[in-house]
């Protein structure tokens, strides 16, 4: 697990261009954002993983959810995020050491707004399934 | 059953008969299904610091009423719950200035309470994920037995 959590977040480091990394600052947390955090900001965690394993390989099945949280009166930022954040990681491709990595697919999107801040939390929950597999040992 | 006529032979294939037989068997495995997702999620809440159980007495298991059937899991459904909701904002994690005790919101209203961001701690999904592959087999030796 701790392999595709490092997969990931080197690809958001790698890409310090790509709107995805601009647009939040750079600000992108494992698990849980520290208190008192700047916004916006990007945090993902596993929600699942399966595995299965055949004669010769082993196959792992990784839910991997983003959320992503903005401190501002308009939905235009959160949206922007959102955006930017499905077109880095949409079909993309991860380096997991010592597993082949097959896709990337995004599943689901939720809202995840608090309006009882002020000014209000615009957010979005992305799902995305990972898929990947190596030889068995 | 098979029918003579002359010097052809035809043999009328039943497949209404099979096809309502395979569906009350699938129809059951669902049911099955559902409950072990079910269970499974409740097993999740079980493990999380603070279970009392209120919410695994909220999660309920439907029959559907869209076309085609099946059942659905739903954690504090519309008729099935009573206040504080919170199963989406466990399921998720959210962004709250109101986390721990809701006697914190209270009187003084969100002052001097800083917001802290809450982590998921994900039972529903994770629960149906796990059983995705068992619930395959469960279907396929239900229809290996038809």
């Amino acid at each position: 697990m701790n392999k595709v959590f490092t997969a990931i977040y080197n690809k958001f480091n790698n890409n310090v261009a790509h709107g995805a990394y601009t647009s939040v600052g750079g600000r992108f947390y494992l698990n849980v954002a520290p208190q008192g955090a700047t916004f916006p900001y990007v945090v993902f965690f596993s929600v699942a993983d399966a595995n299965e394993y055949d004669t010769s390989d082993e196959t792992e099945d990784i839910t991997i959810q983003f959320n992503i949280f903005s401190q501002n009166n308009s939905v235009l930022e959160a949206g922007q995020i959102l955006t930017n954040l499905k077109s880095l990681f949409d079909n993309c491709s991860l380096t997991v050491t010592n597993w082949r990595h097959l896709e990337m697919r995004r599943r689901n999107t939720y809202p995840n707004n608090d309006y009882e801040q002020s000014p209000p939390i615009v957010g979005y929950s992305v799902e995305y399934d990972i898929l990947i597999e190596k030889t068995r040992s | 059953m098979a029918i003579h006529k002359g010097q052809g032979y035809t043999i009328e294939w039943d497949a209404d008969k099979v096809l309502k037989r395979a569906d009350a068997v699938l129809e059951v495995t669902s049911r099955k299904v559902a409950f072990l997702v079910k269970r499974d999620a409740i097993r999740y809440l079980m493990k999380l610091k603070g279970f009392t159980g209120n919410m695994a007495r909220q999660i309920k298991v439907h029959v559907s009423r869209y076309k085609g059937g099946g059942y659905y899991i739903i954690a504090q459904g519309s008729k099935d719950w009573h206040p504080p909701y919170y199963a989406a904002f466990l399921e998720l994690g959210h962004y709250s200035s109101v986390y721990g005790t809701y006697k914190r919101k209270g009187r003084g209203g969100l002052k001097g309470i800083s917001p802290v961001y809450v982590p998921a701690e994900p039972f529903m999904r994770t629960a149906r994920k796990q059983n995705l592959r068992k619930a395959q087999r469960m279907y396929q030796d239900a229809i290996d037995k038809l």
